[in-house]
Order: structure tokens, then C-alpha cells, then sequence
């Protein structure tokens, strides 16, 4: 790391307004910007830090059936809240218990994990130059080893964003507010993240000083299931090769509602809402799965070396389908 | 509103003064709180200031940069050379130390961000003057031979003790998923396994 | 052999004495189970002069092979013990590297100036001169040193180097050596021509050939490569993170001549060393800075490489082509076996070679060759077992391949060729053990989302210990006036548990209990030992260890022998007791007649009896089951056995620590590890432990070794290292079983998700 000034705020106002600064970042636990800043890829000549403010932004609250969860709430906080026990959240607490390490979700916050930048070893490296932020001319990933990469969503950079948690909130209709010097704003979720991920469109929409507050599920119909299944090279503490999340809500016997969101395969989480409508209407089977895992990877366009992504997306697919319909 | 550069006060006076309090909230009173609202943000850094961390139930006061993580601060500043630094990017567990009860990595940790917090390392696990103190969980590695060059020890011993306390008696599922944490690459983890399961029956004596 | 008596100084006499021949048993006892029985026999051996008499098959233990703990576990588990990385000291100063960002070309410009001049620098390297070649990625450049890590890096960033940049290529298999590659993966480039071969293969009644693969894996030690070194006017202390304390002290005082440093003046220290497997024998060249930025900075300085460092400068196991054509008879005994191996080596194109299971093919015409590849990376290094679990991956699938055309079972077929009469045994127990039969028999449903299947592996290595060559390895021993022993040997222990050899044997052989000994390790101002490679420390210090603490009882013995007015040859030192049958002193009172200068002898690691007198190598035999999931292409390992021959097992719990640690080590790297290096800039893209993926508590099969105790008559012990042999089978089970459960072979190492689902998909719905 290189050295910076420390900004430990006592308010949400205070951050806010600090946030604004030029070259400055905001920190909560810092898992991704410690990584980055270590690397020395990001070099602010300050940094908001959120910790102080922790007690507010880590509460989780349920109303009438929507639950809110404070943006600082660590990944094993979410694992354990008892307004996060149902069906409904089943697949959500899952995405929280394959991300990282224990040690990890000790400490990252939902926000964080939201936030968090690509793993894609090209743009994680101070020794490479490429498209993605700027800093050289060419997505290094579409021409080199992209095995981990992008098979559907891309144009100049085949990026994937990493977190779990974003299909499983995305399925599950959530949305979020953000506090940006006085404003607060609150947004579906799906706006979080750039209709069009190019290289130079960060991984996230938020503007400079803005800061997400709090997420918010929305009340779930009865007899909601959240499913979620990934894949992955090794058990212990790795990023899914593919993830899907999916929400059905059953009523005597067949599925009346459906969401379904990859993850790992695109530089954004990929709703597949056509993908979804099949199941609507319909008893679950095996054939009916099968189906849907082909639409949700109709029309991928895989890379190079990541072609083997697409018969296991398929069956994560089904996999998290069997799940929330058992 | 404005970053005044400089209130005047020497960084050793501000930090004991506002930086702290600033993070460690849960030791203010309420009024202290609403009081703390109404300050300016409080700056830290560049270069090197003191803080105070609680290790192992003892203020240590420790000069540190606010690059300075948490690991770097127990190992190169206090010898608390325990908690090991192996890949220095939290992936795997050598340097877990728990932090309010909960272990995590402190290679991802700044020093300041450690400030009010209960910071427990491996060291605190046994008194050499005082073999009894001992905690049954490094009995139990010692019987299990849950260890072999030992480098990556210090950061399993932590996360079973974390699994310990919160499970009470793990099962097996549960032993695996708070150890996916720290790796080995001598191949210890079953016998680690085996020490926690010890331990949770009551082997190991000592305290 | 010393020309010098360690004990007495006086000059040894030079004629040659006639040995005594000795009468020893060796071999082993029945393996639990059906059909086995002892395989003991007597042999005679000429033991040197002096030396404690042979152990063998007969030698009644009491310490030896006793469940006693790792003395040093404590200190590691709560901390304590100090590492390399450990070391501290008030003004310590930290140091960097800078690293060439290019693969190949010269160093055209270096400018060390602003980095100097940066406050707190303290010392700034050269480690290149201008015109030098860079031969890989991270090729060490210069180094720098300040109060912290953070500045030192802050100074890196501040030096300036130039490179003249050359083409370059990271990928063997993409050099113009290397072979042909088929779009199927297999070798294209013809075999040549050899009548004898190409008349069995075609008269063969099961014939098969096919090409595997394997990649570069790191040794991945968690404690990285490094030193502190301290300078006190020409006195050099340097602790190491290394598996050769000795080697690392000559390597330094050669490199450091220049600066009035020689042999005598370094001494290194390695107390605890946090893993090697095969990396850590040279000080390198971050060994080297360290010294250098110490003697300008005239403070100590700390020199540890980064995970990104330690992946890519610091030696690596190279991948493997293997191509193999074999044959069987209608006996099911393998009558051809044509194999031709390339290695993938670093630049200095060395270190690839790769082995294959010698004991089936006593029978079989054999021919077989191998060319290793250079390309612009860091230079192989060994690693636990060098050449042997790649080489035994592609032979030990290829027998199975072969095996499954023949309908014969994979035991059926070892049992029927393995040359190793000990391994007949050890295959026969351990299916039994393992129940080979049944986890063969099941049968997966159809369509089942998981299926399972098993493999065997054997295990071999062909090295026990030596006696050190002109300078043999030592031990000294000292009985101090208290009834405290100590013995102390100046080589390392490198987690596989030195120190509690020494405590163990040294225990036994005076008849005291363990917790009287102290042992100490890893500082050259004790006695020399070897570097811990090839699993020979064990085997190479314990004969010296028992000549040490044999010859301390002898002096103690005399002692005793003089107070109680006894012959001195009926005075024996056991059960705690020294002294005849009738007169003895407990050891407390005995060691009271020492005086205030303790007992010390000096232990010598004579040379063995004969070149193995009872068996040709190390033998052990695996076995694996797993599950794979036919969806996504993942594997897990249900469960694994081992049975291991240890030669003398000394201390237990270790022993088994070691071998299933093999197994773990296995698994990792027959799943997940490869280094992935991006051909374009030449650089390692997974240089860290987020994508340099390593075995898990959620990957841990459920695992379970049986110790073979085995006297071999090697030596005045028989003991036997445990780091190769069972190193070797490992990745070779599972790569058997996985073609059992999926029905097709996955010919190339790692088994990673995507390679077991294409082979699975080209295997659709064959029935087997």
C-alpha cells in the first residue's frame, strides 16, 4: 500500500461528505481494497472508513414482511439473522457460506461483496496493462487465458463479476439506497451494477461519494424458495466457475413466480427473466429444468478456453432448480 | 463542510482523544455519542502515530502507519510472530487471529481498524511459566500430532478455537467448513479435526 | 571416513581391520489378514568398528515405535517457535526484491540512485550488472532495504531498470523440441522404429498406448523462502528458511569471500523451518542479497520472498508428456513396454525427468527415453519424489486402460506382474483394508448424478539413508550431571520431526525415558548433517544418533562400573537403570558421578552394511475412492488407504502424520494444482493462493495408512524417510479411480471439472 490519510467520520453525513473528495475512496472491512490497494492498483490519497459507523449500517430489520439489511452487515451476520431463516432466503444464506473464507465472512459486509471488483487475474495484477479502468489499450483476458472468464454479456472486456450474493438478492427483487452527500436514493438492485459493462464502466453504477446504506427484500409471497448452486474447481474457499440463483414461488404443486440469475458468467450478474417464464405455469421435472438451463445459456458466446462453462452453468442451473423445488 | 489540515494537536493527543473514540463507539456512553456527531471527522496518518490495541487482555501501544495491517503490526512491531504471514492476501488462514471472538484474517486488517476491539492471538493461549494455563486445545494438537512444520499452526489452532467456542461440540460438517479457511501443505487437517473433537469431549486437561 | 577418533582426537589407525560379521534378522512379521505370513530371514552384515550394534527384526523396543509426541509440537502450536520469518531484532530491517517484469532479454539500465537517496533506505543491491541476460519473469535484479516493508517496497518502485526485450515462450509443448501434439492430446511424431517391440505389440493379445499429461506444480511451502542475516565484524549469523543448513553455510561463505566471510565465520540457524519438499537447499539468490544488504547496511536485515515471489523464483515440480505403448500375453504378464517421457522444464532445460513402476515390467521387453524442454521459466527444482507421482499417473492409468481391455481387474494385474515381493503383500492387505473388491463391484445406477469408482496406486522410492561421503554426519551427545540428556545435530528439521527422532532414539538406546532428552536441530555449530532431500535425514542421522549416545553410555557405563566395583562389561544402561543384574544405580544416581563437564561423545553415521541387503527399494500400495459428479465434471475423494513399508517406524504418530500428509499433498495435485503462466507477457497468472488452488478441510477424503514396520538391515537402525515413498502413489489412485467411476481415462493432470466432463462426454452412456 501506499500511504494515505485515514478518514474515520462519526456520521453517515461526515462520510458522505467526505467521500466527495478527490482521491478518495470509501472502506468498510476493505477485503477487496486492501487486496487492491496492497497491489498497489488503487493508490487514493485518502480513505473514508466506514467502521466507525458500523453500528449503524449493520442492523438487520423486518417489516411487514420486507427485510432491510444494513449495508455493513458481515456475510456470517447475514448467515445467522433470524429474519433470514425461510425458504425463501434458503439460496441467499448459501451464496454467503460459499464466498471467501469463514475468515472472510467474519468480516466483509453485503455492500462490500456487491462492490467488490473482478477477480480477473489481469486487472488484479499491477504487472499488466489492460482495458479494463484504463490502463492500456486491450482486454488482455479475450486474447489470453480466460478460462475463468466472461461467456456471455461482454463486448470489450470479458470480466466476471465475482459475488455471490448478487444473484441471490437480484432473484429475490431486492434493492438498495445510497446516501450521496444529502440525497438518499433508493434503487432496484439491478441498477447497481452497468446496463452496458464495458471496460471503462466500473462494476458498479454508484457515482463518486455515493454509499450504499442498506439493502431491502422485498415481503415474499407464501411458499417462496430461494435456490442457489454453483460450481467450482475445489471446495474449500474458491470462486464459483458458475452460480445461479433462483426464486419460485409454488402454489399446489406447479411454480406461479419465477427469477432466475447467473452468476461468474458475465461481467455482471445475468438475469435470464426468459428463462424464468418457462417455469411459470408449470410442474417441476426434470425435462421442464432442462429446458430452462438451455435457455438461460441461450445465445452464450464463450471464449477461447471457457467453452467447458457452459454444459456446467447448465447443470448449476438445474442444480439450484431441484433445490428450490424439493 | 471542510478537512481543517491541522487542529493544532499532536497526533499522539489526537489519536488517544477522538481517532479512538472515533472507532471504538461501543465504550461511549450515549451523550458521549451524540456528542461525537457533532465533531469533524478525524484524520490519521500519513506516517507513523500510536495506537493502542488490547491483545490478549493487555493494552499494547503500537506505532504504526495507516497502511500498516494488523498482521504487520502484531509481528513486526509487538513480536507476537505467531499469527504467520504466508500469502499476505487472505486466502489462507495464517494469519487468522480472532477478532471480537471471531476469527479473521489480519493480513486484510489495519492496525487502526483493530482499535476497541478484543484482539485474541495464539499467544494467549498458553503461559510458558505456567504450563497448567495451558489451553487443552494445544494439548490436543500436541497429542493428535495435528501439526508438522508447524507454519501454518498457529492460524488452525485459532480457527478451531473460534469453532470451539461458537459450536460447542462441532460435527464434522461443521469442523470442515471453519477450517476451509487455513490451508496446510504438509496435510494436517484430520488430525486438526481430531484435536477439536478431543477437546469438545473434555480431553487435553489443562484449563 | 574420518581419518580423525571424534572422541579421543587421536589419528585414527589407517590399516584395515577385518569386520566382525554379525547374524541379524530381518524383514517383517505378518500383515494383519488372510493369507499372510512372516517374511523373515537371517542375514549376515559387517557392521564398522565401534559402532552400536545392528537393531533388527528380534530388537525389543521400549521407546522406539512408542506413540510419543512431537517435542517440538508444543512450541509450534502455541507460537512460539521461531522461524526464519520469526526472527526479530531492534533495528531490523526489511528488504525487497525487484524483479524482472519480462521473460527474456538484458538488462540494458539500472539507476539504484533514487532509491538511495529515499529517507530510511538503509541499503541498496545490485543483483544484475547492465548487459546481463533476464532469463524469466521475477529474474532478481536488485534489492533494497528499510525499516519497513511498505518503504522498501515505496524504494522499488523508485529504482530504475531498462530492458532489451527478447521473444520468449513459457510453454515447453510450444517449443520447437517438443513434440507433436494431436488436437486429442495425444503425441503425433512416429515412434522409431524397433523390431523386437513392434513384433511383440503386434503379436500382443492386449495391446493399448495412449499420451498423458501433467503441469507444473510449486512447491507452495507456507513459509516462503528466505533469511535474516546480522553481520558482527566479519561474524555472520544467518537464519534460514531452508532444508540444508550446512549447504546454505558453504554456499554463503563462497559467494561472500570477497567481504572477508568464509566457512567458519557463517554460522546459519534453522530451528524451525515452515516446509521445503525438495525447494529450499540453496540460500539463492534472495539468500545472497540479504547477506549483501546486511554487510552495506551494517544492521540485520530480513529477506522473506512474497507468495507471488515464492511461486515464481522458487523451483517448481515441471509438468510431464508421457507417451507409452504395452502389451499383455494371454497371462495377463506385460510383455512390451515402450515409454518416452519430456520434461517441462526452466531455462536451464534440466531437472524434468520423469520415472515409471520398474517392478512390473521384469518380464517385459522394455525401452524408454527422455528429453527435458527448456522455455523462459524459472528452472525446475526437486520436489517431494522428483519425476515419480507424474510418471506414476501416466503409468499406473495406462495400466488400467490397458488392464480394462483384457477384462482384468486393476489388482488382479498388478498381482500378476509387480516384481516387489513385499508389495504382493501389501496389495493383498490393503484390499482387504480397503475393500478393493467391493468398492469394485459397485455398480452406479444409471443416470445417477454420482458416480463412484476406485484405484490403486503402488508407492516406491529407491533411497534410504548415507553416511555423508568425506564428511560423514555426526551427532553429539551429552549426559549432563542432572540426568538430562542432550543430543544435538546441526541439520534441520523440516516438520518431518528430526528433533523427536533424535529424543526417541537416543532415549532407547541409553534406556531412559524420552522426556530426559533434549534434542536440538538446525545450527551449523553442531555436528553436520545432510540436506533434507530424497527422504535420507532420517535414515542417514539415526545410525549416528545411536553410535552417539552408545558411545556417551559407554563412558557413563565406565563410570559406574569403577563406583560399584563391577566388570565393566556386564554394566548395561536400561529400564531407567545402570548397572548389572545384581548392583545398579538409578540413571539420577549414575549421572551424579559425571562432573561438573558433562559426558559428550561424538556419534559418526558409518557407512551402510551393504547396498540393501534385504530389499531393493521402499515399497507401499494406495488405494482411492471417489465421487464424481457427471453434472459439473467435479471429483471428490470419498476415502483413501495407504500401507506404507518405514523400514524401523520410530516414532508413530509422525510417521503416520507424514504418509497421510503424502496422500492430502496427493490429492491436491491430482485435482487442483498448475501453475498458469500467460504466454504473452511470460508471467504466472495464478502466483497466489486465490488461484493457485490447494487442498481444503471441505476437498479431505476420509484417509487411512497402515505403517509397514520393516527391518531392513540397511544400517545399525533401518530406519526409512517417509517424504517420497508415499509421495508417489498418491495422484496415480485417484486418477485410476476416477476412470472407474466415469468410465474413461482423464489423461492429464489436474482433474479439474472441465476435463473430466469433456472425457465423460465422450464416454456418454458407455456402459462398463
Amino acid at each position: 500500500m501506499r500511504p494515505f490519510t485515514y478518514v474515520l467520520p462519526t456520521s453517515l453525513e461526515q462520510a458522505a461528505e467526505a467521500a466527495t473528495q478527490p482521491d478518495t475512496i470509501v472502506k468498510a472491512a476493505g477485503i477487496d481494497i486492501v487486496d487492491r490497494m496492497k497491489e498497489r492498483l488503487v493508490t487514493p490519497q485518502k480513505v473514508v472508513n466506514l467502521l466507525p459507523l458500523k453500528r449503524e449500517l449493520s442492523q438487520i430489520a423486518e417489516q411487514n414482511g420486507e427485510v432491510t439489511i444494513g449495508a455493513m452487515v458481515t456475510l456470517t451476520q447475514l448467515q445467522e439473522a433470524k429474519q433470514l431463516q425461510g425458504r425463501a432466503y434458503d439460496g441467499l444464506r448459501r451464496a454467503a457460506s460459499t464466498t471467501g473464507t469463514p475468515q472472510v465472512q467474519n468480516r466483509a459486509t453485503v455492500a462490500g461483496n456487491l462492490l467488490q471488483f473482478t477477480r480477473c487475474w489481469y486487472v488484479r495484477s499491477e504487472a499488466f496493462r489492460c482495458l479494463h479502468g484504463g490502463r492500456g489499450p486491450t482486454c488482455l483476458a479475450m486474447t489470453g487465458d480466460n478460462r475463468y472468464h466472461a461467456v456471455m454479456g461482454w463486448s470489450d472486456c470479458v470480466r466476471v463479476h465475482p459475488s455471490n450474493l448478487a444473484p441471490a438478492l437480484l432473484a429475490l427483487g431486492a434493492e438498495y439506497t445510497t446516501r450521496a452527500g444529502e440525497a438518499v436514493r433508493r434503487r432496484k438492485l439491478a441498477d447497481l451494477f452497468p446496463a452496458d459493462p464495458r471496460a471503462q464502466n466500473p462494476e458498479h453504477t454508484l457515482e463518486d461519494g455515493e454509499i450504499v446504506t442498506a439493502l431491502h427484500l422485498p415481503a415474499q409471497p407464501a411458499d417462496t424458495r430461494l435456490g442457489y448452486a454453483e460450481s467450482r474447481e475445489k471446495q474449500s474457499f474458491d470462486w464459483a466457475t458458475t452460480a445461479c440463483a433462483v426464486r419460485v414461488v409454488m402454489a399446489g404443486g406447479k411454480i406461479t413466480a419465477a427469477d432466475l440469475v447467473l452468476g461468474a458468467v458475465g461481467p455482471v450478474p445475468m438475469a435470464k427473466p426468459q428463462a424464468a417464464q418457462l417455469l411459470v405455469g408449470k410442474e417441476p421435472s426434470e425435462k421442464l429444468f432442462l429446458r430452462v438451463a438451455e435457455a438461460a445459456f441461450a445465445g452464450a458466446t464463450p471464449l477461447a478456453f471457457n467453452a467447458y462453462k457452459l454444459p456446467i452453468g447448465k447443470a448449476v442451473v438445474r442444480a439450484a432448480l431441484e433445490e428450490a423445488t424439493r | 463542510m471542510s478537512h481543517p489540515p491541522d487542529r493544532g494537536v499532536s497526533r499522539r493527543s489526537f489519536l488517544k482523544g477522538s481517532a479512538i473514540a472515533g472507532i471504538a463507539t461501543t465504550g461511549l456512553t450515549a451523550a458521549a455519542e451524540a456528542a461525537e456527531l457533532h465533531r469533524p471527522p478525524s484524520e490519521l496518518g500519513p506516517g507513523e502515530h500510536e495506537i493502542t490495541l488490547s491483545i490478549n487482555g493487555k493494552a499494547r501501544l503500537v506505532k504504526v502507519e495507516t497502511r500498516t495491517t494488523l498482521l504487520d503490526a502484531l509481528r513486526d512491531r509487538l513480536d507476537l510472530t505467531g499469527a504467520k504471514k504466508i500469502c499476505d492476501r487472505g486466502a489462507c488462514g495464517g494469519c487468522t487471529v480472532l477478532v471480537d471472538d471471531l476469527p479473521v484474517n489480519s493480513c486484510l486488517m489495519l492496525a487502526v481498524d483493530a482499535v476497541g476491539c478484543e484482539l485474541r492471538t495464539v499467544e494467549g493461549l498458553a503461559d510458558p511459566a505456567d504450563p497448567k494455563a495451558t489451553h487443552p486445545l494445544v494439548q490436543n494438537f500436541v497429542a493428535c500430532d495435528a501439526l508438522q512444520c508447524g507454519f501454518c499452526t498457529p492460524g488452525m489452532v485459532m480457527s478451531s478455537l473460534s469453532c470451539l467456542e461458537r459450536r460447542g461440540t462441532p460435527t464434522e460438517a461443521q469442523m470442515r467448513h471453519d477450517l476451509s479457511g487455513n490451508l496446510c501443505r504438509c496435510g494436517t487437517y484430520g488430525r486438526v479435526m481430531e484435536a477439536i473433537e478431543r477437546t469438545a469431549k473434555g480431553e487435553g486437561g489443562g484449563r | 571416513m574420518s581419518t580423525r577418533n571424534r572422541d579421543t582426537g587421536a589419528p585414527r589407525e589407517q590399516v584395515e581391520i577385518p569386520r566382525e560379521q554379525v547374524e541379524i534378522t530381518v524383514g517383517y512379521r505378518a500383515l494383519p489378514g488372510k493369507d499372510q505370513q512372516d517374511r523373515l530371514e537371517k542375514i549376515t552384515v559387517e557392521p564398522t568398528e565401534g559402532d552400536a550394534p545392528p537393531w533388527d527384526a528380534n530388537t525389543p523396543y521400549k521407546v522406539v515405535g512408542s506413540d510419543l509426541d512431537r517435542v517440538d509440537g508444543f512450541a509450534k502450536a502455541t507460537g512460539r517457535a521461531k522461524y526464519a520469518y520469526d526472527q526479530n531484532f531492534p533495528d531490523l530491517q526489511q528488504a525487497m526484491i525487484l524483479r524482472a517484469p519480462i521473460a527474456r532479454g538484458t538488462l540494458t539500465a539500472l539507476d539504484l540512485d533514487e532509491a538511495r537517496r529515499m529517507p530510511g533506505v538503509t541499503a541498496v543491491v545490485a543483483l544484475k550488472d547492465v548487459g546481463n541476460k533476464v532469463r524469466f519473469v521475477g529474474d532478481a535484479i536488485a534489492a533494497v532495504a528499510a525499516p519497513t516493508l511498505d518503504l522498501a517496497r515505496d524504494a522499488i518502485e523508485k529504482i530504475r531498470a531498462d530492458y532489451d526485450q527478447e521473444e520468449h515462450n513459457v510453454e515447453y509443448l510450444m517449443s520447437g523440441d517438443a513434440p507433436l501434439l494431436s488436437m486429442g492430446g495425444e503425441v503425433d511424431d512416429e515412434w522409431p522404429a524397433d523390431d523386437d517391440i513392434d513384433a511383440l505389440l503386434a503379436k500382443a493379445t492386449h495391446s493399448h498406448s495412449g499420451t498423458y499429461r501433467t503441469e507444473v506444480q510449486t512447491h507452495s511451502s507456507l513459509e516462503t523462502h528466505g533469511n535474516v542475516a546480522r553481520f558482527d565484524q566479519k561474524h555472520l549469523d544467518v537464519w534460514s528458511s531452508t532444508q540444508a543448513t550446512f549447504g546454505v553455510r558453504g554456499e554463503l561463505a563462497r559467494a561472500l569471500r570477497q567481504r572477508g566471510v568464509d566457512v567458519e565465520s557463517v554460522e546459519v540457524h534453522s530451528e524451525y523451518v515452515g516446509g521445503g519438499f525438495g525447494s529450499k537447499f540453496s540460500a539463492g539468490i534472495e539468500g545472497l542479497a540479504c547477506c549483501l544488504l546486511a554487510h552495506e547496511a551494517q544492521k540485520p536485515v530480513k529477506l522473506m520472498l512474497d507468495r507471488f515471489e515464492e511461486h515464481t523464483t522458487a523451483g517448481n515440480r515441471p509438468s510431464a508428456l508421457m507417451q507409452v505403448r504395452g502389451a499383455l500375453d494371454e497371462n495377463g504378464r506385460i510383455t512390451v513396454w515402450d515409454w518416452r517421457s519430456f520434461g517441462g522444464c526452466g531455462f536451464n532445460g534440466s531437472g524434468g525427468a520423469v520415472r515409471h513402476p520398474s517392478a512390473y515390467l521384469g518380464k517385459a521387453k522394455v525401452r524408454q527415453s527422455h528429453k527435458d524442454i527448456a522455455c523462459d521459466t524459472d528452472p525446475a527444482r526437486s520436489m517431494r519424489a522428483p519425476g515419480y507421482p507424474q510418471g506414476w499417473f501416466g503409468a499406473e492409468l495406462f495400466l488400467d486402460e490397458l488392464a480394462a481391455k483384457a477384462g482384468l481387474d486393476p489388482l488382479a494385474l498388478r498381482l500378476k506382474n509387480d516384481d516387489e515381493a513385499m508389495r504382493l503383500d501389501q496389495w493383498k492387505f490393503g484390499a482387504e483394508r480397503f475393500g478393493w473388491a467391493e468398492a469394485r463391484a459397485k455398480q452406479n445406477e444409471p443416470g445417477a448424478r454420482y458416480l463412484t469408482g476406485a484405484g490403486l496406486a503402488s508407492a516406491r522410492w529407491g533411497q534410504l539413508g548415507n553416511h555423508g561421503g568425506r564428511n560423514p554426519h555426526g551427532i553429539t551427545c551429552r549426559i549432563h550431571n542432572d540426568g538430562s540428556v542432550e543430543s544435538r545435530s546441526g541439520a534441520q528439521d523440516i516438520g518431518t520431526g528430526l528433533k523427536t527422532v533424535l529424543t526417541m532414539l537416543t532415549a532407547e538406546e541409553l534406556g531412559i525415558a524420552p522426556a530426559r532428552v533434549r534434542a536440538t536441530t538446525g545450527h551449523t555449530s553442531d555436528p553436520s548433517g545432510p540436506g533434507s532431500g530424497g527422504s535420507t535425514t532420517t535414515p542417514s542421522l539415526a545410525p549416528a544418533v545411536r553410535h552417539a549416545a552408545y558411545l556417551a553410555a559407554q563412558k557413563l557405563v565406565a563410570l559406574v562400573a569403577d563406583h560399584l566395583g563391577v566388570p565393566l562389561d556386564e554394566v548395561r544402561c536400561s529400564a531407567g537403570k545402570v548397572g548389572t543384574d545384581k548392583a545398579q544405580l538409578s540413571w539420577t544416581d549414575a549421572c551424579k558421578l559425571i562432573g561438573q563437564n558433562p559426558i559428550e561423545a561424538h556419534g559418526e553415521r558409518f557407512p551402510n552394511y551393504k547396498q540393501d541387503p534385504f530389499h531393493r527399494g521402499v515399497c507401499g500400495a494406495q488405494f482411492a475412492e471417489v465421487r464424481v459428479d457427471s453434472w459439473t465434471g467435479e471429483v471428490q475423494v470419498t476415502r483413501m488407504f495407504g500401507i506404507q513399508d518405514c523400514g524401523l517406524v520410530i516414532a508413530k504418530k509422525l510417521a503416520e502424520s507424514q504418509v497421510l500428509g503424502a496422500m492430502i499433498q496427493g490429492v491436491s495435485y491430482a485435482l487442483h494444482e498448475q501453475r498458469i503462466m500467460d504466454q504473452r507477457s511470460g508471467r504466472m497468472l495464478n502466483g497466489d493462493f486465490l488461484r493457485y488452488k490447494i487442498t481444503g478441510t471441505k476437498d479431505l477424503p476420509a484417509l487411512d495408512c497402515y505403517l509397514h514396520s520393516v527391518a531392513n538391515g540397511h544400517d545399525n537402525t533401518g530406519a526409512a524417510g517417509l517424504g517420497e515413498p508415499p509421495s508417489t502413489a498418491s495422484a496415480a489412485a485417484i486418477g485410476n479411480a476416477v476412470f472407474h467411476a466415469i468410465g474413461a481415462p482423464v489423461r492429464h493432470l489436474p482433474l479439474t471439472p472441465d476435463k473430466v466432463l469433456a472425457a465423460l462426454q465422450k464416454a456418454q452412456r458407455t456402459p462398463r
